[in-house]
């Protein structure tokens, strides 16, 4: 049975079931990008076949091509033969990495969230910085007990440009008259980087921290604003330490649920076309695709458009499986391409979930000088409330 | 005959006609190039990825000089073995020569290079109200230069037909590194052999196809679809052959197996109908004649006592369907870890009968672990049965290869069909070519052969050209 632990070998039956039917060609990002087999889903899947029987020993080559892959999960929905490609290029880079043949850029973000308990190695009091920042000393109360514990995630707690995500949550869920806290620096990254990067062993640790600083807090229900916390949150922390006695959503779920009980109202009409883009954790990865998209179509004035690919068929912008701290270029590019998708439907918004999907979007949007804007979703409603976010 | 190598300088040559970002010796890619969907493997001495007609042209050339094997690939879907090197020598990789380079509508044709992607370019059409009709499995991956190479056909040939009905001309680069254009743009023309169609379906035996015209024609403005599902094949082929005597053409008239229909909805997340043997039937037109259409296959259909029957005009459910459909073949990769197609086309009448003799081949072979499920294109003959077993063991391995001895020479051929319906020969039906064309038919094609490619570089050891049967690996 595969695991979050299971290496390499465990990957043998996985890999000699892909039959090379090559439908996860289709979509791959980046396989566009290198054009040669072993940088398809297919194609790494027969490196690791050779690997484990080995013909070919690690090397540069098998670590460039394992890292050139956003992990978006197209792939793992795509294969008819059910093959976890997913996992199976996860396990790989906890081989390179054991091997020592990773990209540098891995070890400082494993270092810096080992020490620092972020990716970003600022201190962990700056954590809260986001709080004065976005001027809710008032609003924010740190580490109180409450049923509701928002936890925003390293992206939004640290990028000045992300911030606006963490404001914007606390702002809505202040309106709606929620009881909550946060962890405050109690809180530690998650751990998906971790994952993504191929340094899965200090996760154990990770998981067992934040949770039972969850649980001290009293929280039944812990809410994020990130796609990659709650992918973490809800599908690799119950294989690592199991139950974790508590529910976990993303803030456009709670947000729907709000809508449905009429208790979330809009007083501004935005006029405007807007697409939305799922992020690869919180859509193929967790299924929820529709929660946004009622929330949006909910809002007076907006226009929802439908991307080209959309919902499972997504195409990843780019800002996840940590490609953007291996391979920015393609990151960037992966971003363009779906700015070119929301041209094609006329969209004035590209709205999201997700802090990393706004930051790689936004920097593709700065160097075209594009006219589209990139929300999050939480920007988005605050507006339509009328709630004055930064 | 001996062929050349591929030496330090063969590789100093290609890349200075493609630049060395387009030329690769590495292990890995070496072995991501050496299988298909089949089970052999044979690993090419180099790799390389032009991108345009000339470079194309200037490796034939070179190769044709060393007398060094070159065998084309587009995205490696085959289930025959055609895109692998089973000499060795050159992989030429034409995935990178991908752009449609024109949308005609007024007179409903497209030009593309050869790499474009099937479902890439219906993408593009789309939105134009047109279509490229062939609908392999393989489409969300197979090339058009791949389709070419063997006349795919797929889910909607009943209605449209094969790969061959659409290809107007073709810019084919000869083993010899002259460029050819074939047919011509206009709808109809005798002017010539008719070297397209001979290329079409050649397999990369004769040339390289570098570009394809391509007639299109409008979408059906709506569908609707039913599922049938009988309890035994036999009634679920005599429902089929009801719909077709009575002159109705739909979209798709297509069928899968018990065991296929029960992975292929698993994957694609059909639920809700009871398992058995599933005939699906896609009827396309207009809003208001499309409903009768499917009423009455329906109710011929119903004539062979279906365990049940659906209608739908979702189009969510009706795409769920097909993509069930067309992803049978790998999602019996599901059952067992190796799965093997096959590709026979039969004479209508005989395909009730082939069917049942088919699903008793495991019975007949009595490996433990080696299975069979059986789905394809009932409406046109064509079916594919699917081995599964696991290769890695010796005695399954071996049965397989019987399995095929027992599919083509006890069933397919002496009921008067053929060894291939629309994948190609290939490596694995190779050695019964003779057995269907005869020794005299063979030789004319070797004879032909040798006109294209005297020196016998292209695509060697299987398909049509021969030296064959060279069936190693199996």
């Amino acid at each position: 049975m595969i695991t979050i632990n299971s290496s390499l070998a465990d990957f043998r039956e996985e890999v000699q079931r892909c039959m090379r039917c090559g439908f996860c060609r289709a979509l791959c990002p980046t396989w566009d990008f290198v054009g040669w087999e072993s940088g398809s889903p297919r194609g790494r899947m027969q490196i690791i076949k050779v690997l484990l029987d080995e013909e070919v020993q690690v090397n540069e080559y098998v670590a460039d091509r394992m890292y050139k892959c956003a992990l978006c999960g197209y792939c793992l929905w795509r294969c008819p033969s059910g093959v976890k490609t997913t996992d199976a290029i996860r396990a790989a880079r906890d081989h390179l990495v054991r091997q020592g043949y990773h990209p540098r850029v891995i070890d400082e973000i494993d270092g810096r969230i080992g020490e620092n308990h972020n990716p970003y190695g600022l201190s962990k009091e700056d954590r809260t910085q986001w709080i004065a920042f976005t001027g809710l000393d008032d609003l924010v109360k740190t580490g109180k007990g409450a049923e509701i514990l928002f936890f925003p995630g390293c992206v939004a707690s640290f990028s000045s440009r992300a911030m606006v995500v963490a404001a914007a949550t606390s702002q809505i869920l202040d309106a709606l008259g929620v009881n909550w806290t946060i962890l405050g620096d109690e809180e530690w990254c998650c751990g998906n980087p971790l994952l993504l990067s191929g340094k899965s062993e200090p996760m154990k640790r990770v998981a067992e921290h934040n949770v039972n600083a969850m649980h001290r807090l009293g929280a039944k229900m812990v809410v994020t604003s990130c796609a990659g916390c709650y992918r973490t949150f809800t599908q690799d922390y119950p294989r690592v330490i199991g139950n974790l006695g508590f529910q976990v959503y993303h803030v456009s779920q709670v947000l729907e649920n709000m809508l449905n009980q009429d208790k979330l109202k809009f007083s501004r009409d935005l006029d405007v076309t807007v697409t939305y883009h799922d992020p690869c954790e919180l859509g193929r990865h967790t299924g929820v695709y529709e929660p946004p998209r009622r929330i949006l179509r909910a809002i007076p004035g907006i226009r929802l458009v439908e991307l080209p690919n959309n919902r499972f068929l997504t195409r990843c912008c780019g800002g996840g499986g940590i490609l953007k701290a291996t391979n920015p270029e393609i990151a960037l590019n992966l971003a363009h391409k779906k700015l070119e998708e929301a041209h094609r439907v006329k969209a004035k918004i590209i709205a999201s979930s997700c802090p990393s999907c706004k930051l790689n979007l936004s920097d593709a949007i700065a160097a075209n000088e594009d006219p589209t804007q990139t929300l999050d979703i939480t920007e988005i409603v605050a507006q339509a409330m009328n709630l004055k976010v930064m | 005959m001996a062929y050349g190598r591929v030496s330090e300088g063969t590789l100093r040559e290609l890349e200075g006609i493609i630049g060395s970002e387009g030329v690769s010796t590495r292990p890995e890619e070496l072995y991501c190039y050496s299988r298909d969907s089949t089970l052999f493997a044979f690993k090419p001495d180099v790799v390389v990825r032009p991108k345009s007609t000339e470079q194309v042209a200037a490796i034939l050339g070179l190769a044709n000089r060393e007398r060094i094997p070159v065998t084309p690939r587009g995205a490696g879907t085959s289930a025959a073995g055609s895109p692998l090197p089973v000499m060795g020598g050159i992989l030429m990789d034409m995935s990178a020569m991908n752009r449609i380079l024109s949308v005609d509508l007024e007179n409903q044709a497209v030009a593309v290079e050869a790499g474009v992607v099937c479902d890439a370019l219906n993408e593009e059409l789309k939105p134009y109200g047109f279509f490229f009709p062939p609908d392999p499995a393989s489409s969300p991956a197979c090339t058009i230069g791949g389709m070419v190479n063997t006349n795919a056909a797929g889910n909607r040939t009943i209605k449209y037909g094969p790969t061959r009905n659409y290809v107007l001309w073709l810019e084919v680069v000869l083993p010899t590194g002259e460029v050819v254009q074939t047919g011509s743009k206009t709808l109809k023309s005798v002017s010539d052999y008719d070297l397209t169609r001979l290329i079409v379906g050649s397999e990369g035996s004769l040339g390289v196809v570098t570009k394809v015209g391509l007639k299109i024609v409008p979408l059906p403005e709506s569908y609707a679809t039913a599922s049938l599902v009988y309890d035994s094949i036999g009634a679920l082929a005599r429902a089929a052959t009801r719909i077709r005597l009575a002159g109705i053409v739909p979209e798709m008239l297509e069928f899968m197996d018990r065991k296929t229909t029960g992975v292929a909805f698993e994957y694609a997340g059909v639920k809700g109908l009871p398992e058995g043997n599933l005939l699906l039937v896609d009827c396309g037109g207009s809003k208001e004649a499309v409903g009768a259409i499917l009423k009455k296959c329906v109710d011929l259909g119903e004539r062979e006592k279906p365990m049940h029957v659906e209608q739908t005009t979702d189009t969510a459910y009706r795409e769920k369907l097909i993509m069930a459909r067309k992803a049978a073949l790998p999602a019996l990769a599901r059952l067992r870890p190796s799965t093997v197609m096959e590709d026979c086309a039969l004479p209508l009448s005989k395909l009730p009968e082939a069917a049942a003799k088919v699903e008793e081949i495991p019975r007949r072979l009595n490996v433990e672990g080696l299975d069979l499920g059986n789905f394809g294109h009932i409406g046109d003959g064509n079916m594919h049965p699917t081995f599964t077993f696991d290769e890695r063991v010796e005695e399954q391995r071996a049965a397989f290869f019987r399995g095929l001895d027992i599919l083509y020479k006890e069933i397919v051929l002496p009921l008067g069909g053929s060894l291939t319906g629309e994948h190609g020969i290939g490596l694995i039906r190779a050695p019964y070519m003779e057995l269907e064309h005869g020794s005299a038919a063979v030789e004319l094609m070797r004879r032909l052969k040798r006109l294209f490619d005297p020196n016998l570089i292209l695509n060697p050891g299987k398909g049509k050209g021969g030296p064959y049967p060279l069936r190693k690996g199996g």
